[in-house]
């Protein structure tokens, strides 16, 4: 098969299509402090101006060979730009929201404010997006991320009383999510035309907190509308264990689903019965954070034998992972392509 | 030097710094390549030079390594290639203050969790380098703690058990610098443990460390 480009190649594999070999494509994060260093771009300050972002954010294809550059490291952006409360933290932490003070009570409450898409830290992803694209024009893929109305719900409402409310109030929770999307729309479009190729979703409805149907019940229908409104291939991502509600992702049209080392890779795979592809899951704190990179090689062994069509970190990685243990991840496809073609 | 270049000249990184609190923040690793050392960072702040030097000789001072000719290297004797105490020394080489010197005599160390001081000693036996805990003191049952700094080095410095008071490294050798290194975290585990532990999680993304889980 003719050598594909990057883009080319990731296109394919999140449309379930022949490529050229399986691509390495993190929908999420691959920021180290070492690469921090090496562009001279620390948290946080990489997550608040556009050219360290880019600059960070470049080292995916720079120093690893990856396949597409994932600019927006976190999950606070948006949150930040509507007024919730940040933690940013220092080189070797990830900012977050202080949740124990959330902003808002109640669905009324809910509402974008006027000039959103003008605040620093909304706009320093679009503007890296465009510093991307003109650095890297149509050979790289640049996968934007906006982020899903059950993580912003999480952040404004506070983890707790959303859950809860969930509980008590349904209706209350489903008119919270519905005017929530309006932010994952607003910050999804102004990506993509600012040059995002494809937009990955984070909507923490994990594992550990909810239950399949409770996805089925507020979000599958969520999703499937964003499948159909936004005009790139979704990647969805939920953390944790998800293959209960891995048939109900299936179904939303989304182009991929981001799944975490909780689901072995044949059992996700089973479960979403060639209806989206999946992307993941090489295990994040145990395998990149402390292993070797034989140990890495052998996840990339076990998703690929099992079909799994984009290969990544499981999530966004530890900022402390060692460079050699994602320079593992391109050589395990390598190696595997070897071995197979023997 | 991209990561490439790094992994093929330095070989593997054994242990890496997040942020070195004395030199602008930068991160640090320990990588090893055969007998080989290579302090290094992809820092290029003004005076890494130096200072990747400087935490050389600290790992020369305070570990008994050999300094290599060549920049950010050292030379490790053969049998002292034992990797956790390795890497206690590393952390421990960047997080000094700079004007830090070795500890010499006897090798003490007050318990943290009662009143007693251990004391450790080292002598050959039958061909094998044995390190013997001793306490002075007052409480109860001072054989309960000294046990337990004996299960401290067998974590922390992959020793191996001679008897409930005594431990010998894997090579059966003298490593008096390691023990001088090791008997702070030997002697409260689980304190170490938790250390290590919160170390870990930060910079993980996880379902706790983003606050989703309660």
């Amino acid at each position: 098969m003719k050598e594909m480009s990057k883009k080319e190649r990731v296109l394919a594999a999140l449309n379930r299509q022949d490529v050229d070999r399986t691509p390495v494509a993190n929908p999420t994060s691959v920021a180290t402090v070492e690469m921090m260093d090496l562009v001279d771009a620390p948290f946080p300050e990489a997550c608040r101006s556009a050219e360290l972002n880019a600059k960070l954010a470049a080292t995916e294809i720079s120093q690893f060979d990856f396949d597409s550059i994932a600019p927006y490291f976190s999950i606070i952006q948006e949150s930040s730009a509507i007024g919730c409360e940040m933690q940013w933290e220092q080189k070797d932490n990830w900012p977050t929201v202080r949740m124990s003070n959330p902003i808002w009570k109640t669905a009324s409450d809910v509402k974008v404010p006027s000039n959103f898409l003008d605040h620093p830290d909304v706009k320093v992803i679009t503007d890296s997006i465009r510093i991307l694209k003109k650095e890297f024009g149509d050979e790289v893929p640049i996968i934007g991320k906006t982020m899903g109305p059950w993580t912003l719900a999480y952040h404004v409402f506070g983890v707790e009383t959303f859950l809860l409310g969930s509980v008590d109030n349904p209706d209350e929770t489903a008119e919270a999510l519905e005017k929530l999307c309006e932010f994952t729309y607003l910050f999804g479009e102004a990506q993509i035309d600012a040059g995002a190729d494809v937009l990955t979703v984070p909507d923490h409805a994990t594992g550990d907190l909810v239950s399949g149907q409770y996805y089925q019940k507020f979000l599958q229908d969520i999703h499937t509308e964003m499948a159909e409104r936004f005009s790139v291939p979704l990647i969805l991502h939920i953390c944790g264990r998800t293959v209960d509600r891995m048939p109900f992702i299936a179904e939303t049209g989304m182009h991929a689903f981001h799944f975490d080392s909780k689901n072995s890779p044949q059992e996700a795979m089973d479960a979403v019965s060639d209806k989206i592809a999946l992307v993941g899951n090489i295990n994040n704190p145990e395998t990149l954070y402390s292993k070797d990179t034989e140990d890495v090689k052998k996840e990339v062994f076990e998703c690929l034998n099992a079909g799994v069509q984009l290969i990544a970190p499981e999530c966004a990685i530890p900022l402390k992972t060692k460079a050699e243990n994602l320079i593992a991840i391109t050589e395990g496809i390598s190696d595997w392509v070897a071995e197979t073609q023997n | 030097m991209n990561v490439s270049q790094v992994r093929k000249e330095f070989g593997k990184c054994l242990e890496l710094v997040s942020m070195d609190p004395n030199f602008h923040e930068i991160s640090v690793g320990l990588f090893v390549k055969k007998n080989i050392l290579t302090v290094w960072s992809y820092s290029k702040k003004e005076g890494i030079e130096d200072r990747l030097n400087q935490i050389r000789d600290k790992m020369v001072d305070f570990g008994a390594l050999e300094r290599s000719d060549s920049d950010f290297k050292l030379v490790i004797p053969e049998g002292a290639l034992i990797e956790r105490p390795l890497k206690f020394l590393f952390v421990k080489s960047v997080e000094m203050k700079p004007d830090s010197k070795p500890e010499t005599g006897v090798i003490q160390a007050k318990d943290n969790k009662s009143k007693l001081t251990f004391i450790i000693e080292g002598s050959n036996v039958d061909g094998k380098y044995i390190y013997k805990v001793t306490a002075s003191g007052e409480h109860d049952k001072p054989n309960l703690r000294i046990r337990a700094v004996v299960g401290g080095f067998i974590k922390y410095g992959e020793c191996v058990k001679n008897d409930n008071e005594s431990f010998i490294f894997p090579d059966a050798k003298s490593h008096d610098e390691y023990v001088r290194i090791l008997l702070p975290y030997a002697r409260n585990v689980s304190a170490v443990e938790n250390m290590l532990n919160a170390n870990e999680q930060a910079g993980q993304m996880t379902t706790q460390t983003l606050g989703f889980s309660q």
